[in-house]
C-alpha cells in the first residue's frame, strides 16, 4: 500500500496544518464564544470551496483525515480538540466534504467533567477526530 | 410566574448528573444532583412554590434554607439563560 503522502510533503503538510490549527486555536482565545459558533454553524468559507472531481474528493479526504488523525496524536500546547475539529471542518468544507461539529461533555477517570469537541462524517458515522469514550461522556449538539 | 426550561438549550445526563449548554452564549453547565432534580422537575412548566414543594417532599431539607438554596439556583439559571419564565395561561 502506498502512503497517503510521501517525505517531505507529509511533513510539510502536517507542519502547515498545524500552523492552520494553532492559528484557529488563537482565535478561539480571542474571539466571544457566541461569535465563534456562528462562524462554525455559518461556514463563511464555502464561498471558496473547490469543485473537485469524486474521485480527487476521496483522495484529498484520505489526505484530510491522515493529517488529523496525525495531528490528534502528536498536538501539544496550543491545540484543543476544538481547534483541531474546528481547522478540520475547514478543510473538508474547502474540499465539499460533508462533515458534523459535534459539542459534548466527557467526564475523566477522576471525575472532573470537561466540554469535548469532535468532527464526523455524517454518512458514515466514521470518526475525522477522537468522539467521546463509551459510558464517560454525553452529546449535547452538532451542526 | 411560571418557570420552564429554555427549548434551546441543550442537555444530557451524564453519570445521573445532566450537562447543558447554551447554544446562544456558548456556555456549559454542569449541574449537581440537586441541580439535576430540578431540571428534571422543570419538564413542564412549574411555579416557583410548586417546585419548593417538590423538592421538600423529596429531600429532608429545612424549608427556609431549600427556598433560599432553590430561589439562588433559579436566578443563576434565568440569568444564564437556561430557564425562562412564563405567565400562567
Amino acid at each position: 500500500m502506498t502512503p497517503l503522502l510521501r517525505w517531505p510533503s507529509r511533513l510539510i503538510a502536517y507542519c502547515l496544518f498545524s500552523l492552520l490549527d494553532h492559528g484557529i486555536w488563537m482565535l478561539i482565545q480571542l474571539l466571544p464564544g457566541p461569535k465563534l459558533l456562528k462562524v462554525a454553524r455559518q461556514r463563511p468559507w464555502q464561498t471558496w470551496q473547490l469543485r473537485l472531481t469524486p474521485a480527487r474528493q476521496r483522495h484529498w479526504r484520505h489526505r484530510v483525515a491522515w493529517l488529523l488523525r496525525t495531528r490528534c496524536r502528536r498536538a501539544g500546547w496550543g491545540s484543543t480538540c476544538l481547534s483541531r475539529s474546528f481547522s478540520g471542518r475547514m478543510l473538508f468544507d474547502l474540499l465539499g466534504v460533508a462533515n458534523e461539529l459535534h459539542l459534548g461533555m466527557s467526564k475523566f477517570s477522576d471525575g472532573r467533567k470537561v466540554p469535548h469537541a469532535w468532527l464526523r462524517d455524517p454518512e458514515t458515522g466514521r470518526l475525522y477526530t477522537p468522539g467521546l469514550s463509551p459510558g464517560a461522556g454525553a452529546p449535547l449538539t452538532q451542526f | 410566574m411560571l418557570l420552564n426550561r429554555n427549548p434551546e438549550i441543550c442537555a444530557a445526563e451524564l453519570d445521573g448528573e445532566v450537562c447543558l449548554f447554551n447554544p446562544q452564549s456558548a456556555v456549559y453547565l454542569n449541574l449537581n444532583s440537586t441541580g439535576s432534580n430540578i431540571w428534571n422537575l422543570l419538564e413542564a412548566p412549574t411555579a416557583l412554590d410548586k417546585l419548593i414543594s417538590n423538592l421538600q417532599a423529596r429531600y429532608a431539607v429545612d424549608a427556609d434554607i431549600c427556598r433560599s438554596e432553590t430561589e439562588s439556583f433559579v436566578s443563576e439559571a434565568l440569568e444564564k439563560g437556561m430557564l425562562l419564565q412564563s405567565q400562567p395561561a
